[in-house]
């Protein structure tokens, strides 16, 4: 299983706000913890990276490099709850 | 030990990615936890565990001179951070090279001359294992609200009246305050040993949300 920081450096190259303290909600299992309690798998136990729920170990994110792009799966996930970005409401 | 133009500071608990680069291009990245606390402002220290087979910590241990240049990407970490306004009973549990961001909440609390109660129940197989441990015992020493406890799990030295065993249930009842005093727990080490501590603690009833837990991977380095 991977580290703590290597999912936190992941998980800043796509989202902008900070994520290890955001709570996400598991699709399968309904568990609620925050991003950095999850079990991320990387290579060579995956390609690519999986973010499995630290609960049920159903996939909650995926992560598949591809022809210098990212692809991101969010599988597993029911709801993520970041910091609101400043600015207009939408 | 880097200096690092325009850092914009940081919280103790909180981590750096260093990136290095190979004259034919090859790059390979690394996460190291900060070891110094945020008072030491635009320097930042590093506390690398030498691996056989590591193509970075080798660099870094072997290679590296005053003078070099790293690229390094942070601070990184928004949920494994103390800070002494966080207040306490602040409980630090380490596993190995785990020790290093528990260190970062040591030397800031120490900085701060935070009244905050303050443990460290501190995992490793022998005593040269032991990272900081005239620094551990000097700020002992000097202040009698933080308290340092060893357990060398595999060789002890002679004499040695301490701890022996790996960490366990009857170990973290002795050394971890009650539940009721809702301490906050930071666990840092090799997965195995973060999760099974941290099992351990929810069983002896504290909540879950007060404990904190960084896994550094399979072996911890």
């Amino acid at each position: 299983m991977g580290s703590t920081a290597a999912a936190a450096g992941m998980l800043s190259e796509v989202f902008v706000t900070e994520m290890t303290a955001a709570p996400v909600m598991c699709m399968y299992c309904g568990t609620v913890t925050v991003m950095a309690e999850e079990h991320l798998y990387m290579f060579p136990l995956s390609p690519g990276a999986v973010l499995r729920c630290g609960t049920c170990e159903e996939a909650l994110m995926v992560f598949v490099r591809h022809e210098g792009r990212l692809r991101v799966g969010l599988p597993g996930v029911r709801w993520l709850d970041v910091a609101a970005p400043s600015g207009a409401q939408p | 030990m880097f200096d690092v133009p325009g850092w914009g500071g940081h919280r103790a608990g909180q981590h750096v990615d260093v990136r290095l680069t190979a004259p034919d291009g090859y790059q390979a990245q690394r996460s190291y936890s900060i070891a110094s606390p945020p008072e030491d402002g635009m320097r930042v220290a590093l506390t690398v565990e030498r691996l056989d087979d590591g193509e970075v910590s080798s660099f870094l241990v072997d290679d590296v001179r005053t003078g070099d240049e790293i690229e390094l990407r942070g601070p990184i970490g928004g949920y494994f951070t103390w800070d002494v306004r966080d207040g306490g009973p602040l409980m630090l549990i380490g596993g190995g090279s785990g020790v290093v961001p528990l260190m970062a909440m040591v030397r800031h609390r120490a900085a701060a001359a935070a009244p905050v109660p303050a443990r460290l129940l501190y995992s490793v197989r022998a005593i040269d294992d032991v990272i900081y441990h005239a620094e551990l015992d000097r700020i002992a020493a000097a202040d009698p609200t933080f308290m340092p406890t060893l357990t060398l799990t595999r060789a002890q030295p002679p004499g040695w009246t301490g701890l022996h065993r790996r960490v366990d249930a009857d170990m973290l009842e002795q050394a971890v305050w009650p539940a009721a005093d809702a301490p906050r727990v930071f666990v840092c080490g090799p997965t195995p040993f973060v999760e099974s501590v941290a099992d351990i603690l929810v069983q002896l009833g504290h909540a879950p949300q007060h404990i904190k837990t960084e896994r550094f991977g399979p072996t911890g380095g």
